[in-house]
């Protein structure tokens, strides 16, 4: 007992406490276990001097400048690379919501005589537009620049868009909307910071549909576009946005 | 070469001892490079003007610590290549941490601390991907059935001493590297950095107790494992 005692309280990088003299004096077997703690811190210090090769400095100093530089402009880039993918992929989302929603028509309407083909006008791209959600009217431009909100430009592209289901001919492959937006501010600081709602029309149909980014940051998602009626009045489009 | 220590058989490492037998090195102690404007200058004052954004001061820091960082992490690691690594990515997080330092603490255990976090993670990751050292695989059956460790010959005429010397190296490097890690961990700063308690209590952000009670079981394991060793 008195030597396990001993063997914990002594150590080979601390003094001996008065109480163990006695018995360290009398024991042969701390005497042992201390001078065997004391050989191996020796034995121990001997590891500490590890070599380093010539050119370390020369390699973390490449080093240092290759990851302190590029590291600043990546995470400058990846918000606007996710802002980039964000709006896209939302606003794609958001046309085909619109474009079918409502006009979706009943199932005896989808193949249209073969006759009426004749006289189908050619489609054309419907044109969307986009609005601050108080622009005052459906008279507002493609670039639409409102108090504090970035300026944006859509255009619908790629063929014949879909208006309405008995206006696409027979055998026409189901067109593609693609929603191209050009808004290199929206793609600032405010987009990031604050995140932005867009009123988009359709200026064929009067359908309108809200979609609302929110600030870009890892992990959010754009909340989903809400269709909203042309006859919902500005108060009540106040309160969905 | 193999030999028998007490209960455990230590097998001479490639990793150990050879390490200045391919390669220039360089002592921490010899500055590689002109910054001995900064030598008197001490760690907080010269992380300051790394801050600002002095990369003469930051060689001066990496001249004081790059042999300390290189050792710890070898002896926690047992890999050389490994441990240069994350010595210069050690290095590097501090330079890019610079703007976050405080003066609160000793600058070496805010350097440890970072050194032993990267540690750490390459230990989990060894042991997530169950990693092998590559040395069995090419190692040499000899005579007895035994395996040699692989390694390149060096034909140079050693003095016996020096043989000791480093055979007494490589096998008490092995010993320390056979600690479950959190003995590993707190010895090697102990008794190979040469830390004081509280130091290593805050690098490892454990109570004191737990430190001095971890050091003293790891001189105990190291003291069974060099039994007949250490009574020679």
């Amino acid at each position: 007992m008195t030597c396990a005692r001993i063997r914990q309280a002594v150590g080979p990088d601390r003094p001996i406490p008065s109480w163990a003299h006695a018995h360290l004096a009398e024991c042969a077997a701390c005497q042992a276990h201390l001078e065997d703690l004391r050989r191996l811190r020796q034995a121990l210090a001997a590891l500490a001097d590890v070599p380093v090769p010539e050119d370390f400095p020369q390699r973390l100093r490449a080093r240092v400048r290759a990851v302190a530089a590029p590291s600043a402009r990546t995470f400058a880039l990846w918000p606007r690379a996710l802002t980039l993918v964000a709006l896209v992929g939302f606003a794609f989302a958001v046309l085909l919501t619109i474009g079918r929603g409502p006009q979706k028509p009943a199932d005896g309407a989808r193949a249209p005589h073969p006759s009426s083909v004749e006289s189908v006008t050619p489609l054309r791209p419907p044109v969307w537009r986009s609005a601050a959600p108080n622009a005052p009217s459906s008279e507002a431009s493609p670039d639409v620049r409102s108090k504090g909100r970035p300026s944006m430009t859509m255009l619908a592209r790629s063929g014949p868009a879909r208006v309405s289901r008995p206006m696409r001919p027979a055998g026409e492959p189901e067109p593609t909307l693609l929603l191209e937006i050009s808004a290199p501010d929206l793609l600032g600081d405010r987009l990031l910071q604050d995140g932005v709602i867009l009123l988009l029309r359709n200026e064929e149909t009067q359908e309108e549909s809200v979609l609302a980014i929110p600030p870009v940051v890892f992990g959010s998602r754009p909340l989903i576009p809400q269709p909203i009626s042309g006859s919902t009045s500005r108060e009540e489009r106040r309160r969905i946005l | 070469m193999k030999s028998t220590i007490g209960q455990i058989e230590v097998v001479a490492s490639p990793n150990d001892g050879d390490l200045g037998l391919h390669q220039p090195l360089a002592s921490a102690a010899e500055p590689a490079w002109g910054t001995s404007e900064y030598a008197q200058w001490s760690d907080h004052e010269l992380m300051a003007a790394v801050r600002e954004g002095e990369e003469r001061a930051f060689d001066e820091l990496v001249r004081r610590y790059q042999s300390p960082m290189t050792g710890y992490l070898y002896r926690m690691l047992n890999d050389y290549e490994t441990a240069l690594d994350l010595a210069q990515e050690t290095f590097v997080r501090l330079y890019q941490n610079a703007h976050r330092y405080r003066a609160n603490h000793h600058f070496s255990t805010y350097l440890y601390r970072i050194a032993t976090n990267l540690a750490i993670s390459e230990l989990r990751r060894r042991k997530r991907w169950n990693m092998l050292p590559l040395i069995p695989f090419f190692a040499a059956k000899d005579g007895e059935g035994e395996e040699r460790a692989f390694d390149l010959p060096d034909t140079r005429p050693l003095p016996e001493a020096w043989i000791l010397r480093e055979e007494e190296r490589q096998i008490v490097a092995r010993a320390v590297a056979s600690l479950p890690e959190k003995y590993r961990a707190a010895i090697i700063l102990r008794d190979i950095q040469g830390l004081d308690y509280e130091q290593i209590a805050e690098i490892l952000r454990l109570p004191l107790g737990t430190v001095k009670s971890r050091i003293n079981r790891a001189r105990n394991f190291l003291r069974e494992k060099l039994r007949g060793y250490l009574s020679e």
